[in-house]
């Protein structure tokens, strides 16, 4: 999972398509070759001037004339060293930018896919080894893309077929909610206390079996990208002591403390109130679920700053194991403590609620302290621009 | 007794038209309503919902989306144009539930959207309650 995190380890570590100056292969390979054109060139020069020099002052008596050739041969041997010069960096820079753009417009085109970007194709007319890899690139993002569509269908099979079976799957289950309810109520005859229990239990079971089925519904259509939002401004203090409310019966019967800490200021947030409100909840059914008869729940709102509001979440329940900690937003993941406990769960949650967190453009992180209490943290937007998706937007999930 | 009783008579006044293929959920739903002093109608699929909404004058209509003959968005679609049923209020009671699907039903005029899995059969009478006294008072 942890796709954005790993995208994000990537952008830190991702090489720069211009490295700097004095790593430039350019610049190696440009100063590297006039210097090979011009140390040569500047002894030569050298060496001829002393072995003439030399020579003719074994035979020519006259300095005058002495002064005169070496005069000669300095203007001839600076022209020569100025031509040299700027051929060289002629040379140079046509052969190190022959190279060096070659490979930049591969570094480019090798970036755009490590971004995602499937639909990059070289033109090649080069016969050399650039070329040869220009080619081998192609060939291989055009294997990428068959590896690519061929996930996607089969991903997209694989939503349709849980959505197929999730809304199949539902029918029988409201025939039995509906009938066993109705049996509980004795609206279909009396009914004894035992049976009465039994079927309560049952009851519950078939409301498991619902949410869950509920859960894989919510996930494919994630993953489908058709998890509409609706979004809209809202009273952040109403919205959450409704919220509240809904858990203080089953907090009650644990006995748990709920508590809901406001600040004073009332503010606004912009969100969709049913998305955030199952995003919340998930994350409040495992505090409950997860915390010992008798302890407490606090969920706190605080302004952390002018673009969003931060929410905690702090049960004192089991705790998430270390191990078990880069894991906890994964799908069907649930830690080994819960697991031994036989407490019931889809591992879905989680999931879910990071993934409409995201969509709103907030964060959502967690500390925990295992066997002591977890605290669940995230951020909602108060503002339009900073919500991540469009509404009812066909975009394709990202992760997975 | 809430004043929407009061204003439509005795709760047998009350008619509800159920639009919906299973068996079983009609069966229960009807049940409910029945020991609830309603006056039931039932309809296993679109095209004799349409046939009963004209001839029964249903006070209200339960409907599930996916049905044989007419589905469920093409009834809202048919009701919704007709002068004579459009003021009937319709809810919609279905094992769909995508936000897509609740946005294209209360765009055809559908007043409320259930999925069933997810409400009692006492939750869905309060619903029926509460769009009756919204419609009618």
């Amino acid at each position: 999972m942890n796709i954005t995190a790993e995208k994000k380890t990537l952008t830190e570590k991702e090489p720069s398509l211009a490295p700097k100056f004095q790593y430039s292969l350019f610049v190696k390979f440009f100063f590297a070759l006039i210097t090979l054109a011009l140390i040569p060139t500047g002894l030569i020069i050298l060496f001829t001037v002393a072995t003439y020099q030399r020579l003719f002052a074994n035979y020519i008596v006259e300095d005058e004339a002495i002064a005169l050739f070496v005069q000669n041969g300095v203007l001839q041997a600076e022209l020569i060293f100025i031509f040299i010069t700027i051929l060289s960096i002629f040379v140079a820079f046509i052969l190190s930018r022959n190279i060096t753009q070659s490979l930049r417009t591969l570094t480019k085109g090798v970036d755009q896919v490590a971004g995602g970007d499937l639909n990059v194709s070289f033109r090649v007319t080069r016969k050399d080894e650039i070329g040869a890899l220009a080619r081998f690139f192609n060939v291989m993002i055009g294997k990428f893309r068959e590896v690519h569509e061929r996930q996607e269908t089969i991903s997209r099979m694989k939503s349709e077929f849980v959505s197929t079976a999730a809304h199949q799957l539902r029918t029988p289950l409201s025939g039995m909610k509906w009938a066993l309810h109705m049996t509980l109520a004795g609206d279909l005859g009396k009914i004894s206390s035992e049976t009465k229990d039994t079927l309560q239990k049952t009851y519950e079971a078939n409301e498991r079996m619902i949410s869950l089925v509920n859960d894989l519904l919510n996930v494919a259509r994630i993953e489908e990208g058709r998890f509409g939002y609706s979004f809209q401004e809202v009273e952040i203090a109403p919205f959450l002591r409704s919220l509240i409310n809904d858990y203080s019966l089953s907090a009650k019967q644990k006995n748990i403390h709920m508590q809901l800490l406001l600040p004073k200021e009332s503010y606004t947030a912009f969100l969709d109130p049913e998305r955030l409100h199952l995003a919340i909840s998930n994350i409040i059914a495992n505090a409950i679920a997860y915390t010992p008869e008798g302890k407490n729940i606090t969920v706190m709102l605080t302004k952390s700053d002018q673009n969003f509001l931060l929410l905690s979440i702090k049960d004192e329940g089991l705790g998430i194991a270390r191990q078990d900690q880069d894991r906890i937003f994964s799908k069907f993941f649930r830690g080994e403590n819960v697991v031994k406990r036989e407490t019931e769960g889809s591992g879905l949650g989680l999931f879910i609620t990071r993934n409409i967190i995201e969509q709103h453009g907030g964060n959502i992180w967690f500390e925990s302290a295992l066997g002591q209490s977890t605290e669940f943290f995230l951020t909602i937007p108060r503002h339009r621009n900073l919500v991540k998706v469009q509404e009812f937007a066909q975009r394709s999930t990202k992760g997975d | 007794m809430s004043d929407s009783e009061e204003t439509l008579g005795k709760k047998s006044d009350i008619s509800v038209l159920i639009v919906e293929d299973d068996k079983f959920l009609r069966g229960l739903i009807g049940e409910k309503l029945r020991k609830e002093h309603y006056t039931v109608f039932e309809a296993i699929d679109g095209k004799e919902g349409l046939e009963k909404i004209k001839s029964e004058k249903p006070t209200i209509v339960l409907l599930d989306l996916v049905i044989p003959e007419t589905d469920g968005f093409e009834f809202l679609r048919i009701i919704a144009e007709d002068k004579e049923v459009n003021a009937t209020p319709i809810i919609v009671l279905s094992n769909l539930g995508s936000k897509e699907d609740i946005e294209r039903a209360r765009s055809l005029g559908a007043k409320d959207f259930l999925v069933k899995a997810n409400y009692t059969p006492s939750e869905i009478i309060a619903e029926i309650k509460k769009i009756i006294s919204e419609v009618y008072l």
